[in-house]
């Protein structure tokens, strides 16, 4: 319809400045694509609040960081998940408002502090390839960083990553820029800042929030004895399936706890095959207990018991031997029975502790009291005849059993161990641990990997357990009864702890109500015990005790960027480049004149 | 010529029988060139501009608009720019060596160089390869830049001694 002409007239018109307003608008409004140098996952920091009192006192009592409210929270962990900042290395000048990188080995609990003082935005801690090789000293630096970093909270975004090439390219790469400071002139030093190359990491996302109505699960079975259930007493055996570490995903809890989770599934395959026969029918209730929330201060066996014994309807523990809670017991060539308080004279086992000679006292009945051999302990007496049945099978086995006694401390908020909770409620308890201690820094670490587990230990730490347990059911030494599949075999203790360690288990992630992990062990103990269910519990809606927060994971991107007085320079020179063409288009009429005055002489020769 | 060592590369010969399909470039500037309205320069301008800015819009316009615009820095993209600017220079080569192909009063010893300098523009593609056998190593980067602006240049200036040294026969004296 417009003929040639008009187009050329339009285009020739107007196209010119509509394109120079139009471009470079089209340019700054355009998403920019997003296309790094090296993307990465990375694992971010725990960050949970708990109840409060660091401080010692119960809220609300006048401190200037609670300041009037009406309740006391204590932050853990890195607050924030989104960082957008340049590259430093640790031992670079200043470090404010930029992200940090070090490297797990380089980094103490005073780098730490020092980063957190001088307003470091990010840190970027890179995890070495094999966690296990790390030296004996090394290894305690990490847990001591790690317990730096869980005791408080910091606005600083913390960050883990596995170490790659890439990654330690761009370590090195931004390690020996900024180590120009040391450069010999100034003139080099500009030069030298101009050229290399930044790095800025973007971490994208949003803000972590808190985990709505976040569930920790119980998952619980039971074993009746041969009779009336409710007048049979009881042995519960407990064990919190849940791991922690320094950044969720990486808390594999290997050990602490998987290896009691992994004792605990080969008692109840072994204790259901007794069960089933007749013959062997102990006249004696088992209850096994999977137990969430572990590390938030042992909540499920706290609900547990709150559900047996404050609700007068079920009768389970209304009479128990004692409760064995298992933990930690992995490797290594003893065992520590631990126990929190020694039984008053008005105890049933008062009598029995009496008996100061050895006395064999037994009664008819495989599942009453009984004990071999009277050994003059000062303990409760169910303790004290499972405990000499463990030194027995211990001794059988070649590793030593020791009992540890520690008072439960009831100005603290927290319990040490999982069977103070048991023993706050006046049920006897002990847990059964390859620690000395419960804060060696051990439980609750990432160095936690399957790795450092002994299988063959855990094997016969499981063996020496249920040979206990079953001299003590029994009432009998239990040489030959370990045939037609009633041993713990490093086969079964393998699978049960592959597993359990296939992914990590920080409460946060065990979150939900179809959680695959929940639903397995769940599954198992349906196939194992009777009434197996599984109880979920969440904190206080007004008043939660513990809250966690999301955003485990994200995916960190490194740009290689050039100082912006780079970009200037590059501008300046872009410029001249097009001034030099633009007055060589100027003067290309005076070019072509001398051009052809050049060329006519050979005409005019010619001529 | 041998074949080129590298694996995965193809060897001279099969790249000479690729880059002769080219010629096809000349065919299709000697029709716009017949097309377009005017006469002398004008007429090699237009085409030879036109055809720059349309293997530019086309080969170096989306490269540039997605990689350049990112947080990264990367010399190649200064590269493809500067790139952009010879071959500006070289499509107006190959404009000006067409329409003197075409003149039929061109003077006849000048018509082989003419063929000679056609045939060094369309095989221009070729000029990597020919370095690197001469250089033993293929040249990259800038390198790149400065070895294939020099013939460039060179056809420019004699391509527009062949054109003045015709045109002048048509200038009064």
């Amino acid at each position: 319809m417009w003929s040639d002409q008009d187009l050329v007239e339009v285009l020739r018109s107007s196209v010119p400045y509509c394109l120079v307003v139009a471009l470079p608008l089209l340019i700054l409004l355009s998403p920019v694509p997003v296309d790094a140098a090296a993307e990465f996952t990375v694992f971010r920091l725990q960050q949970y609040d708990l109840h409060g009192s660091a401080h010692g006192k119960a809220p609300p009592h006048g401190c200037l960081v609670c300041l009037g409210q009406p309740v006391c929270y204590v932050g853990h962990g890195s607050r924030s998940s989104v960082v957008n900042v340049e590259a430093r290395s640790l031992d670079a000048g200043s470090v404010a408002r930029r992200c940090v990188l070090a490297r797990l080995v380089d980094l103490t609990p005073g780098h730490y502090h020092r980063l957190i003082t001088q307003g470091a935005a990010a840190l970027l801690i890179l995890l070495p390839v094999n966690l296990t090789a790390l030296t004996q000293e090394h290894h305690q630096l990490v847990l001591e960083v790690e317990a730096a970093m869980l005791e408080a909270d910091t606005q600083m975004a913390v960050f883990l990553a596995h170490e790659t090439l890439e990654l330690l390219h761009i370590y090195e790469a931004v390690r020996t820029a900024t180590n120009t400071d040391a450069a010999t002139s100034a003139a080099a030093a500009m030069m030298g800042s101009l050229s290399t190359d930044g790095y800025q990491i973007v971490v994208a996302g949003s803000q972590s929030k808190l985990v709505a109505d976040m569930t920790v699960a119980n998952i619980q079975g039971k074993l009746s004895g041969y009779g009336v259930e409710e007048q049979l007493p009881t042995i519960a055996i407990v064990a919190h399936y849940d791991a922690f570490g320094a950044a969720p995903e990486l808390a594999r809890g290997a050990d602490s706890n998987g290896s009691g989770v992994v004792v605990l599934l080969e008692l109840a395959r072994i204790f259901s095959r007794l069960y089933a026969s007749p013959r062997t029918h102990p006249r004696l209730n088992l209850a096994f207990l999977l137990s969430g929330g572990g590390y938030i201060n042992y909540q499920g066996s706290k609900r547990f018991l709150e559900d047996h014994l404050d609700a007068s309807d079920s009768p389970l523990l209304s009479e128990t031997h004692y409760t064995l809670c298992l933990d930690t017991l992995g490797s290594g060539h003893s065992l520590r029975l631990h126990v929190s308080k020694r039984p008053k004279d008005s105890s049933p086992g008062h009598h029995f502790y009496q008996a100061r000679t050895s006395i064999h006292i037994q009664t008819d009945l495989p599942g009453g009291p009984h004990c071999l051999r009277h050994s003059g302990r000062t303990a409760a007496r169910p303790v004290c005849c499972s405990f000499t049945a463990l030194e027995e099978e211990g001794a059988k086995a070649g590793i030593s059993v020791e009992m540890v006694h520690r008072k439960i401390n009831l100005q603290e908020d927290t319990q040490a161990w999982e069977h103070e909770k048991y023993s706050m409620r006046r049920l006897p308890a002990f847990t059964l641990s390859r620690l000395q201690g419960p804060r060696s820094g051990e439980r609750g670490s990432i160095l936690d990997t399957p790795d450092t587990i002994d299988l063959a230990a855990l094997t016969r730490n499981a063996a020496v357990v249920t040979s206990a347990l079953l001299r003590h059911i029994y009432n009998t030494s239990v040489d030959g009864i370990f045939d037609d599949g009633l041993a713990v075999t490093e086969k079964s203790v393998r699978s049960w702890f592959d597993l359990i360690t296939s992914q990590p288990r920080s409460p946060q992630l065990l979150s939900g109500k179809n959680n695959p992990l929940v639903t397995n062990l769940h599954q198992i103990l349906t196939r194992y015990t009777n009434e197996a269910r599984v109880t979920y519990l969440k904190a206080d809606k007004r008043d939660p005790e513990w809250v966690f927060y999301d955003v485990t994971q994200a995916t960190m991107a490194a740009y290689a960027v050039k100082p912006a007085a780079f970009d200037f320079l590059l501008t300046m020179g872009i410029l001249a480049y097009l001034g030099v063409i633009y007055v060589f288009l100027q003067f290309f009429p005076k070019i072509y004149t001398m051009m052809v005055r050049l060329a006519s002489p050979h005409k005019t020769k010619a001529h | 010529m041998a074949g080129s060592p590298a694996a995965g590369r193809n060897t001279c010969a099969e790249e000479l029988v690729k880059t002769t399909v080219d010629f096809g470039d000349v065919m299709g500037m000697s029709v716009v060139l017949s097309r377009v309205p005017g006469a002398g320069h004008i007429k090699v301008l237009i085409t030879g501009l036109g055809w720059a800015a349309a293997d530019l819009l086309l080969t170096r316009a989306l490269p540039l608009w997605v990689g350049a615009r990112g947080l990264e820095f990367d010399w190649k993209y200064i590269q493809i720019s500067l790139d952009a600017n010879i071959s500006l220079v070289h499509h107006l080569n190959l404009a000006l060596l067409v329409w003197l192909w075409w003149r039929a009063d061109l003077a006849p010893p000048v018509r082989p160089i003419t063929a000679v300098l056609l045939a060094a523009c369309v095989y221009r593609p070729l000029l990597p390869q020919v370095l690197a056998l001469l250089l033993g190593s293929r040249p990259v980067g800038f390198t790149l830049l400065a070895a294939s602006a020099t013939p460039t240049l060179c056809t420019a200036l004699i391509a527009s001694h062949i054109f003045i040294t015709h045109t002048a026969g048509q200038r009064s004296a």
